[in-house]
């Protein structure tokens, strides 16, 4: 795999990061390093897909009966009051950012 | 750009380290093992109080340099030590009263800061506990602090931290490995009794290797992940590090447990399986003989693969393991499948970072999306960004099939393997590391270099399998880690067969 600069910051973009020329020029070599390293996958043994095993619970271990109900469980006041305390701009309660839309 | 303020909720009165304790100097008590201390609290030969004030002058003492550390908290911890002193008193003491534990800063402590040793989180201060908090709290276990770690876990030598690197305690200019180096660093160096530390490719086990630790991955679902900042979650697991197996055992019959706010956590009785026989048979891959024959293959070193035949001959002669060579053809593919589906899912995990709820914010821009790409780029350090874009580009159209899938057909057929060998051997043997730690700054230029450093411990993350390092030698004063790797569930054989080498180690 060989990164284009166009393609690197495609991907920054995906990523909602921003690259200057520098670091897209040296993520772009990490990342055909890494890639070419990776490609050795294509003669890796496939266990057959019909399975269709959860890979997260290898041999299907957790439980059954595990699922909680679909519920609500309201917080306690004192971490609605913790969480909000780390936000960097509310109000009232809500969270406050800049505009989404960029015109009316 | 640093602001590592390492001791930050007060400042350490470092005591006399000379005071005689119940006959013990009490610089030597945060050297003991979680049941040796618990059995001097019960005789009363020294106070929770003490062994706390120990472990608290030794990281005043050491910690300017090792920076074990993120947060410590020492009046917190002090408090929490004379309650545990209460409960001695009235004869009222639980499993873990008044142990001085240090917990990776990647788990949420309720009013403790939790960084995730990224610039990202640098003022976050945690809302609620984790569950692994809870029952640490519950079992009487005093809080010490929140130890280093690489960025959001991603890092095999703690070097990735916005807050500086952890050192090796045996060797400061060397790695103490990663992640959780900073938990690992802080057991090595007497500045805590165990640690808790998280595991997603080897990042309990391979520092507990680097320090002279042990290190337990358990089972993917035995402990709740409910709190624990996610880096890829089919493959997180938390778990203990600690100075013997036994201690492990401890720790881990506190933490394990279905919890619901984890939907993978599982309730196992773990502790009530059959007696573990005498003679187990424990497999070695020959693929891993043929590496370090091979020089330099997958970075094997020669002495590193010595070492551990000579140990597990060892062992055999004892008479407690029965050596069986196995193939694992897969094992040369595990890192590959691990390095696509660690970064996806950490690409998708981090998604959350967007600094409008917590942590790092830029308040100067002028609509959110350059809210976004500010916060992001400035939060995040190269590695994170690395990955980011690594899982960014797996996932996307066009690449999935090449890559994601492919991954996760590789990862089933890797498990099935793993799992098929396991039925004909009790458990696997490998060396952790293929090296013993390196120097800081070692690997930085070259990323693969560094990811090779987990080659032995991701096959067990990605298989869900129970895994730990146990420290069996000394390499010219550096560390050495057997790493023995289990069915499902079998946590109490491998902490027994560890507890049965423990008698062989020669350091």
């Amino acid at each position: 795999m060989r990164f284009s600069d166009l393609e690197i910051q495609k991907l920054a973009q995906l990523a909602k990061l921003r690259l200057n020329e520098s670091e897209a020029k040296s993520l772009a070599g990490d990342l055909d390093h890494i890639l070419d390293y990776v490609a050795q996958l294509k003669a890796a043994p496939t266990e057959d897909d019909k399975e269709k095993r959860d890979p997260s619970s290898a041999s299907g271990r957790t439980q059954d009966d595990g699922r909680r109900a679909d519920r609500i469980s309201p917080s306690e006041p004192e971490t609605v009051l913790a969480l909000l305390a780390n936000v960097p701009n509310s109000e009232r309660g809500f969270v406050k950012f800049k505009k989404i839309h960029k015109h009316e | 750009m640093n602001n590592f303020s390492g001791l930050h909720d007060s400042k350490i009165p470092p005591k006399s380290g000379t005071t005689d304790v119940g006959g013990v100097v009490r610089g030597a008590l945060a050297l003991l093992s979680c049941r040796d201390a618990l059995a001097g609290l019960e005789r009363r030969d020294f106070s929770a109080v003490e062994l706390t004030q120990a472990c608290l002058d030794n990281i005043a003492a050491k910690d300017g340099q090792i920076k074990a550390f993120i947060t410590a908290t020492a009046e917190s911890a002090l408090a929490q030590a004379r309650t545990a002193d209460e409960h001695w008193a009235r004869g009222e003491a639980r499993e873990l009263e008044g142990l001085p534990i240090a917990i990776k800063d990647n788990i949420l402590q309720a009013g403790v800061k939790m960084t995730c040793g990224s610039k990202a989180l640098w003022n976050y201060v945690a809302p609620y506990d984790a569950a692994v908090i809870e029952k640490l709290r519950a079992a009487g276990a005093v809080l010490l602090g929140k130890t280093n770690l690489d960025e959001f876990a991603m890092g095999s030598s703690t070097e990735t931290s916005y807050f500086g690197p952890t050192k090796n305690p045996h060797d400061t200019e060397r790695v103490p490995g990663g992640s959780s180096g900073g938990s690992a660093a802080a057991l090595a160096a007497g500045m805590c009794l165990a640690a808790l530390g998280s595991d997603t490719g080897g990042s309990i086990r391979q520092p507990a290797s680097f320090c002279g630790v042990l290190g337990l991955k358990p089972t993917y679902g035995r402990v709740s992940r409910y709190g624990l900042s996610a880096l890829a979650s089919s493959l997180d697991q938390i778990g203990p590090l600690t100075r013997t197996a036994e201690d492990a055992e401890l720790l881990l019959g506190v933490l394990a447990g279905r919890d619901e706010r984890d939907a993978t956590s599982v309730e196992a009785d773990w502790l009530k399986k059959p007696r573990v026989k005498k003679c187990l048979t424990v497999g070695v891959p020959e693929e891993i003989t043929k590496w370090g024959a091979e020089r330099g293959e997958q970075g094997l070193d020669r002495e590193v693969l010595v070492n551990f035949e000579k140990f597990l001959a060892r062992a055999e002669e004892a008479g407690q393991i029965k050596v069986k060579s196995i193939k694992l053809p897969c094992l040369k593919y595990a890192l590959a499948c691990y390095y696509v589906l660690m970064p996806a899912e950490a690409s998708s995990n981090l998604a959350r970072y967007d600094g409008l709820r917590y942590g790092y914010h830029d308040a100067s821009a002028e609509d959110i999306e350059s809210q976004y790409l500010n916060q992001r780029t400035e939060g995040f350090g190269l590695e994170v960004k690395r990955r980011i874009m690594l899982g960014t580009f797996v996932l996307s159209a066009g690449y999935y099939d090449a890559y994601y899938q492919q991954a996760q057909n590789a990862r089933r057929a890797i498990t099935a393997e793993l799992e098929s060998v396991l039925r004909e051997v009790d458990l696997i043997a490998t060396p952790t590391t293929p090296t013993a730690a390196f120097k800081l700054g070692e690997k930085n230029a070259d990323p693969l270099s560094m990811y090779l450093s987990d080659i032995f411990t991701v096959p067990a993350n990605l298989a869900g399998l129970p895994a730990l390092s146990l420290p069996i030698a000394n390499l010219r004063g550096l560390p050495l880690g057997l790493q023995l790797i289990g069915p499902a569930w079998s946590e109490k054989m491998l902490l027994t067969a560890a507890g049965r080498m423990e008698g062989l180690i020669v350091i």
